[in-house]
């Protein structure tokens, strides 16, 4: 898009219909202070604005001056414009008539008319045709009024805007979305036939419960985070504000580096001695408990030796008592053994045909029975019979019947003589936490010592804030509101890195009970479903990742054209690295530009070498535009070069030229006085300055100061 | 060989309900939530059982047995004695260890027949409800130590030193001094002895 034209009518300081014809390329519009740069900027500005406007103010006081009754005026902006082929016309008016010395103000209306090449006009949607030929989204990165404009990302909106514009993102935001919902429907698919399965109802119930405490912890964290964030950005743009006002401004900042840097160390040592003073967790973790353990130890070991004595006495006891019987056995035996039957003892059958037939055969004697003969040889038979009855029970009976079924005192002696070793460690317990009391006690007057400092910082830094030669009325008020700031920043800080801490936990947790309830989905739930739940799980991180890296992508291409440009527009003296930091800012990112040295290390340019670097990432974006766009679209641009040298301005206007399609910039540096002729004049050296057009806007002369209806400004086509 | 720790670690210890309200749902902090936000919450203990191990301690520390009244209402937080202090996946330190102290503890205060349960005479399950008395009834006396305390001390309750005071301030540390004292006293009778 080629602006061609800009007409201002009875706006303000144009009196009349003045028109501005540009061409491709530089427009330099010159002009010095309060002859109509800034009121040609606001022009443009107010044809694409739509707010409540004063009309009486918008009025060139000249014309309302030259009006009689039952006159007519109009006010008016209109810009032509070259763009796809067409001429495209966008104007904004109203009329002013005098009745009775009163002015009445109409209507104000937005027209728009379409010329095709073949000289076809039409009257389109003003509004529409506005929006078509310059976004406002656009302008925000294209028209600036003034060096304190240019830092266009200081609007949160801007890189959201920029990422709308022009990176893929926006368009895989809506995969995330998708996706991210259909991985949900997976999930609670997977719950709810994890639901069906009874056996582990009550385990699954609690931790779907938790599950959800956590979540519901976990993003209300998220948002006071993302709060605590905005409100640190706020307070350190009104912190900026308020230093602006001060005139130290450079002790100011050392002792704000200084104070900041003891308020870390400060919540530093907070958070060590909190740790510290842990003592309630140290009576578990460092086992503090125990710290009178000793004599319930000694109770213990006393009862598990007396366990252990009883159980080896009862097994003493019983072991004689089996030995007793066993002896006693041993014995019978012995005895039967002592009186063995002699070799070619007969039988029992033989001993029984003996008996039955009344005569030993042994000794061939009769042996009648009663007879003493008689009764030996049964009594032996007898024994004999019952020895053979005893040889079998023994059998049986071979083991004797434990005493004992179970050993549950081994085990008990076991651990106690196990602790015996630890009891060096309990003793020591009662040291450890006098030393631990000693050593906070020690960081607690470290503290108080940091916190005195601190408070002597912070009053010093009054004084600075107070000896400025601001009125002292509105001193005051600054002066409370920038204690008030640094105060507020101080504490959100600490909030900020508890609560990040918190959120951190909360997440681990998160993770540990999802684990659980994954491992028991892995059981109970058809594996049809956990197979697309996982597989939409992965889908989805990869569509986050991609996001994430063409979001990355995007901010590093723009950071490597900003460079490109920076290096142009610098050549010849240090410039440093543009670095592009991504500052978290509640769920979104805010992009903090700064200078950096080739290590890496961070420092404040001078102004020149900061207007630079904000015109660079704005070229930067332009050319990204013109690449997304395939146009490119003008820059308008009031006042940027006035902190910089002859040398740094060739190379600013060389950057602009070749950096977009068209620029206009409005510039006060290169009208001078002319001393002998008292006449205003353009300085020689403009001529070096390669533009394809130059105006000059100046006063129409005579003009009186003091009476707006004497002021008109003129355009001079150089 | 059988091991008495682990029968009685499987079990989950009970307390008197009418502390749910009072103690343990005020001092301890079930879900989320960071180790060092949660004193200046008042939540001293991250969970359940942790309080009740205190109260434990703290109970035998100051020999205050006493049992849950028959009338009371039982309560539980369903956590087995031993996961608890198993500290895997966390910032703090494991401290699985205590488990079996507080074993040593109750087999140490609890009168039961070792000869019967090894000569499987009673039963083991009889052993470990007796141990499991034991310890539920010195919680118990903890938990009254508690409430009596957090109601004379309300404003300290925040303090960092508050819970460890207590157990600090023990009566088995007066008991442990007499018996230093004694000791003393018995050496240097001994030593008089001797120089007689």
């Amino acid at each position: 898009m080629i602006i061609e034209e800009i007409e201002i009518k009875n706006y303000q300081c144009y009196f009349g219909s003045k028109v501005f014809k540009f061409s491709k390329g530089l427009n330099i519009i010159l002009g010095k202070n309060g002859d109509g740069k800034t009121k040609f900027y606001e022009a443009i500005d107010w044809l694409f604005s739509d707010g409540i406007e004063d009309k009486e103010s918008l009025f060139s006081s000249k014309a309302a001056f030259n009006m009689s009754n039952g006159d007519s005026e109009k006010v008016m902006v209109r810009m032509t414009v070259a763009q796809d082929g067409e001429k495209r016309t966008i104007r904004k008016h109203f009329l002013v008539t005098k009745e009775n010395d009163e002015l009445d103000f109409g209507n104000t209306k937005l027209e728009g008319i379409e010329e095709t090449s073949s000289g076809e006009r039409s009257l389109v949607d003003g509004s529409r045709l506005r929006d078509l030929i310059f976004d406002s989204r656009i302008r925000q990165y294209s028209m600036f009024k003034g060096e304190s404009e240019l830092n266009v990302f200081d609007n949160k909106d801007a890189l959201n805007n920029l990422i709308d514009l022009f990176s893929e993102t926006k368009h895989l935001d809506i995969y995330v979305d998708c996706v991210s919902e259909m991985y949900n429907k997976a999930d609670r698919a997977v719950t709810a036939d994890a639901k069906k399965n009874k056996s582990n109802e009550k385990k699954y119930s609690i931790l779907e419960a938790e599950i959800n405490k956590l979540k519901i912890d976990e993003s209300q964290l998220k948002l006071q985070i993302s709060n605590i964030q905005k409100e640190l950005t706020k307070l350190e743009e009104n912190i900026d504000q308020a230093s602006s006002l001060v005139d130290n401004a450079e002790k100011l900042e050392t002792y704000n580096k200084r104070i900041s840097k003891r308020e870390d160390k400060i919540r530093d040592l907070r958070a060590r001695i909190a740790a510290l003073e842990s003592y309630t967790t140290n009576l578990y973790d460092e086992n503090w408990f125990l710290v009178f353990f000793e004599p319930i130890y000694n109770e213990f070991k006393k009862k598990a030796i007396s366990f252990s004595k009883d159980r080896r006495r009862l097994m003493a006891e019983y072991n004689q008592e089996i030995g007793r019987k066993k002896g006693e056995e041993e014995a019978k035996k012995k005895i039967m053994e002592s009186i063995p039957l002699p070799i070619g003892t007969p039988s029992q059958a033989h001993m029984e045909e003996m008996l039955d037939e009344e005569l030993c055969k042994v000794c061939n004697r009769p042996a009648e029975k009663d007879s003493e003969a008689y009764q030996y040889m049964y009594q032996r038979l007898q024994e004999f019979i019952e020895s053979q009855k005893v040889t079998k029970t023994e059998d049986d009976d071979d083991k004797p019947k434990k005493l004992f079924q179970y050993n549950y005192t081994t085990k008990l002696t076991a651990i106690s003589d196990i602790h015996e070793q630890y009891l060096h460690g309990i003793r020591q317990i009662d040291i450890d936490i006098k030393d631990t009391f000693d050593f906070v006690e020690n960081r607690k007057k470290d503290l108080e010592e940091q916190e005195k400092e601190l408070s002597n910082e912070y009053e010093e830094r009054s004084k600075i804030v107070s000896s400025s030669s601001v009125e002292a009325s509105s001193l005051t008020n600054i002066l409370k509101n920038y204690n008030g700031f640094q105060k507020n920043k101080a504490e959100n800080k600490d909030d900020l890195v508890r609560y990040e801490f918190d959120l951190k936990i909360i997440r681990q947790n998160l993770n540990t009970k999802q684990g659980e309830k994954d491992a028991l989905d892995n059981i109970q739930v058809d594996k049809f479903l956990l197979n697309t739940k996982e597989i939409l799980g992965d889908i989805l991180k990869v569509t986050e990742q991609t996001r994430s890296k063409e979001f990355n992508d995007f901010i590093d291409k723009l950071e490597a054209i900003s460079n490109e440009i920076f290096k142009k527009t610098n050549k010849g003296s240090f410039t440093g690295l543009i670095k592009f930091y991504k500052i978290p800012y509640g769920d979104e990112i805010k992009l903090d530009i700064r200078l950096v040295e080739s290590s890496g290390k961070k420092f404040e340019g001078n102004s020149a070498q900061v207007t630079l670097l904000h015109i660079s990432v704005l070229l930067a974006i332009s050319e990204l535009v013109k690449e997304a766009d395939d146009q490119s679209y003008p820059m308008i641009m009031d006042a940027p070069v006035s902190n910089f040298d002859e040398m740094h301005s060739k190379l600013f206007f060389e950057a602009m030229k070749s950096s977009v399609d068209q620029s206009i910039l409005l510039l006060k540096d290169y009208v001078i006085r002319n001393e002998s002729t008292d006449q205003l004049e353009i300085k020689k050296e403009f001529d070096e300055i390669k533009k394809d057009k130059a105006f000059w806007i100046r006063l129409d002369e005579p003009y009186e100061n003091e009476l707006l209806h004497t002021i008109d400004t003129q355009i001079i086509e150089l | 060989m059988e091991n008495l720790f682990k029968k009685w670690k499987v079990t989950i210890p009970k307390y008197d309900k009418r502390f749910r309200s009072t103690i343990f749902d005020v001092f301890s902090k079930k879900f989320g939530g960071s180790e060092k936000t949660k004193v200046s919450l008042g939540k001293h203990f991250s969970n359940n059982y942790e309080l009740y191990m205190y109260a434990f301690f703290l109970g035998l520390y100051n020999d205050e047995y006493i049992e849950i009244p028959e009338e009371a209402e039982l309560v539980d937080f369903s956590h087995a004695i031993q996961f608890w202090g198993n500290k895997s996946k966390s910032e703090r330190k494991d401290f699985s260890n205590l488990q079996e102290y507080m074993f040593m503890a109750v087999v140490a205060k609890t009168d039961f027949d070792m000869v019967s349960l090894e000569k499987g005479k009673i039963t083991v399950v009889s052993v470990v409800k007796k141990l499991r008395t034991t310890m539920e009834s010195y919680t118990n006396g903890g938990l009254n130590i508690l409430e009596r305390q957090i109601e004379e001390n309300k404003g300290l309750v925040l303090q960092p030193t508050f819970f460890l005071d207590m157990i600090l301030d023990s009566k088995i540390k007066d008991l442990e001094i007499e018996e230093l004292e004694e000791e003393i006293e018995e050496d240097f009778q001994e030593m008089e002895d001797l120089n007689d």
